[in-house]
C-alpha cells in the first residue's frame, strides 16, 4: 500500500518548518499525485541548499523513519 | 561577491565618506542619513516575515520574531530622530525612543532562542572545541558588558528612572552577548545551508551593535550626541551593524522567495 498520502503530508509539515506555511502551500499543490521518490528527491534538494546537506540528511531520516519506509 | 553585497557596502561606503567629510553644522543632515540602516532592516525583516507567512511556526516564528526586534529598533530610531531633530526634548528622560530600543534586546534574545529550539540542536553533539570557545566568549564578554554597561552605568547622583534606563540597556547588551553566541551555534548547526549564512550575519551584526554600545554607553556617549569627531563615528558602527541585520533578513528573504517563485513555475508549467 502507498505511504504517498502520509508521506506528502510529513513533507508539507516539514517544508512549512523552514520555509513557512506560504511555501508549504504551494507545495502541497505540487505534491498531489507525485510518486514517493519525487517528494523525497524534492525536499531533499530544497532543504539541503537551505539547510545544510548534514541537517536535512538528518531530517529526512527522521521523517521517513517515522513513517517506517 | 553577489551585487546586493556590492550595494551594500557601496552605500555604507558613501554614508561613511559623507560622514568624514561633514562639519559639526550638519548634525541633522547626518542623523537623517543615518535612518537608511535601521529602516531598512526593519522594513526587509517585516516583508521576510511576511512571505513565510505571518502564522507560521518554527523558523517563520523566528522570523516573526525577529522582524518585531528590528521595526522596534527602526521605530527608536525614528523616534529619537524626530525628539532630537524637531521637538525641544532632546535630554529629557526617560525618552519614547529608550523603550522602544529596551524593549527590542528581549524580543531579539527570544528570537534567537526559538532559532535555537528549531535547530533541534543536541549539545552533546556540538563539537567541544566550538562550544569551549563560545563559552569562553560568553564568559569574557559578560564580564565586560556587565562591568563597563551595567556596574559603570550606574549613577548614584543620577535619579531612579535614569539609572534604570541606563541599566536596562546595560541588560539589553547582556541579552545581545548571550544572542549572538547562540547565533553561532545555530549557524553551526546548518552546516553550509543558506539558513546558517543568515545565522552568521546576524551574529555579525549584534556584536557589531554591542561594540557601538560599549563605546557609546560606557565612553563617549556625551562627545557622540554633541557629533565631536572621531567620536561621531561610532554611529558609523551602528550604521554598520544595522547593514548587516539588513543584509542577513534580505538574502533570506531572497532566498525564499526563490523557493515560491520556483515551485509554482513548476506547477504552471504542468497545468
Amino acid at each position: 500500500m502507498s505511504k504517498a498520502p502520509k508521506l506528502k503530508e510529513a513533507a508539507v509539515d516539514l517544508i512549512s518548518k523552514y520555509f513557512g506555511q506560504n511555501t508549504a502551500s504551494v507545495y502541497d499543490k505540487f505534491f498531489t499525485d507525485e510518486p514517493d521518490s519525487t517528494i523525497v528527491t524534492s525536499i531533499n534538494s530544497i532543504l539541503s541548499d537551505y539547510i545544510g546537506k548534514e541537517k536535512a540528511d538528518e531530517e529526512i531520516k527522521k521523517l521517513t523513519e517515522s513513517l517506517a519506509l | 561577491m553577489n551585487i546586493r553585497k556590492i550595494i551594500f557596502l557601496a552605500i555604507f561606503l558613501a554614508v561613511s565618506v559623507v560622514y568624514i567629510l561633514s562639519t559639526t553644522d550638519q548634525v541633522f543632515m547626518l542623523s537623517t542619513l543615518h535612518l537608511i540602516f535601521p529602516v531598512g532592516a526593519a522594513l526587509i525583516a517585516a516583508y521576510t516575515s511576511r512571505i513565510y507567512g505571518f502564522k507560521s511556526a518554527n523558523n517563520g516564528r523566528v522570523q516573526l520574531i525577529i522582524a518585531a526586534g528590528l521595526v522596534s529598533w527602526g521605530i527608536a530610531e525614528v523616534v529619537g530622530y524626530v525628539l532630537d531633530n524637531f521637538l525641544d526634548v532632546a535630554n529629557l528622560i526617560p525618552r519614547v525612543d529608550s523603550f522602544f530600543f529596551l524593549i527590542a534586546y528581549p524580543i531579539l534574545g527570544m528570537g534567537v532562542y526559538r532559532g535555537y529550539v528549531t535547530a533541534g540542536i543536541k549539545l552533546k553533539l556540538v563539537k567541544k572545541s566550538l562550544l569551549m570557545m563560545v563559552l569562553s566568549a560568553s564568559a569574557l564578554l559578560t564580564i565586560a558588558v556587565a562591568y563597563f554597561g551595567v556596574y559603570k552605568a550606574y549613577d548614584p547622583t543620577a535619579d531612579i528612572l535614569t539609572n534604570v534606563v541606563n541599566l536596562g540597556y546595560g541588560l539589553g547588551d547582556l541579552i545581545l552577548v548571550v544572542g549572538s553566541l547562540f547565533a553561532i551555534v545555530v549557524a553551526h548547526e546548518y552546516g553550509d545551508g543558506k539558513l546558517a549564512s543568515f545565522w552568521k550575519t546576524m551574529a555579525a551584526g549584534f556584536f557589531t551593535f554591542l561594540i557601538g554600545d560599549t563605546l557609546f554607553f560606557t565612553m563617549y556617549g556625551a562627545l557622540v550626541m554633541e557629533g565631536v569627531k572621531p567620536y561621531l563615528y561610532v554611529n558609523l558602527i551602528w550604521a554598520a551593524a544595522y547593514m548587516l541585520l539588513a543584509y542577513a533578513v534580505l538574502e533570506n528573504y531572497i532566498h525564499i522567495l526563490s523557493v515560491q517563485k520556483n515551485i509554482k513555475l513548476q506547477l504552471q508549467q504542468r497545468k
